[in-house]
């Protein structure tokens, strides 16, 4: 009667992660990224709520687990620009500690970022 | 007999399985500790047998801290009305309740929860036609 049980989890960039962005460790932002797979891609919303933005473009590499991620972005004086964040999945198999971090560029600023799955 | 003994032990280690605990309010948190927060909801996990979300909240220093709010189970949050859409990532929230009895967590019970539209839910019980509930964000 007893089996193995595994459970339906979902693509492993399925979620919402949260984590800061910026220039350098003293001039950050929260950011919260809710993704989904859907059709054979990601897709998903950059801070979603009031202030969310829409993700244009996601490139997946499974080999390495680079995900390149693209959306248009507000400046701090309320223009836009193309923001392109550029990291690694990490610790897959981990529920507590799965984490996407890498570089970014939004127009001449540009730094790391480090995100947590919810 | 020392056979069967230990095929019945082996049963029992088969069948068993970790619970997570069903708890009375007092037991995990204070009512004399109340709590008013305000953030954006992150994550949402609709479980028994307890329905726990999670929210982002802006200290005075620009950090931030993820509190786990309790509320009651999804059967008993759907029969009053809640529904998955109810409560959704990115939510902007008000959440008022109890803290836990052990201080060092970022953790309490939500009594209310007040989103950014005014739509008010209540943990256990939702005043509001459910409908009103699922307006967008």
């Amino acid at each position: 009667m007893a089996g193995p049980v595994f459970s339906q989890v979902g693509h492993p960039a399925k979620g919402s992660w949260s984590g800061y962005w910026g220039p350098s460790e003293s001039d950050r932002k929260r950011i919260l990224l809710l993704l989904d797979w859907v059709g054979n891609e990601i897709i998903g919303t950059i801070n979603p709520g009031p202030n969310a933005v829409e993700i244009k473009q996601t490139k997946l590499d499974v080999s390495t687990w680079a995900l390149t991620i693209e959306a248009d972005m507000p400046f701090r004086d309320g223009t836009y620009g193309r923001y392109v964040a550029t990291g690694n999945l990490k610790n897959l198999g981990s529920w507590t500690n799965r984490r996407y971090s890498g570089t970014y560029r939004h127009g001449d600023e540009s730094g790391t970022f480090l995100l947590v799955l919810n | 007999m020392k056979a069967k003994f230990l095929v019945m032990l082996a049963v029992i280690g088969v069948h068993s399985v970790p619970v997570l605990a069903h708890h009375s309010f007092a037991a995990e948190f204070d009512a004399d500790s109340p709590i008013e927060l305000t953030g954006i909801v992150t994550k949402v996990e609709w479980m028994n047998p307890h329905t726990f979300f999670y929210i982002d909240v802006e200290k005075e220093n620009g950090e931030y801290e993820n509190w786990a709010l309790e509320l009651g189970s999804p059967n008993g949050l759907m029969r009053r009305g809640w529904t998955r859409n109810s409560l959704r990532i990115g939510n902007v929230v008000s959440v008022t309740g109890s803290r836990a009895r052990d201080g060092s967590l970022l953790k309490g019970n939500a009594r209310s929860i007040v989103l950014s539209n005014g739509v008010r839910l209540f943990n256990g019980t939702n005043q509001i036609n459910p409908n009103l509930a699922e307006l967008p964000q």
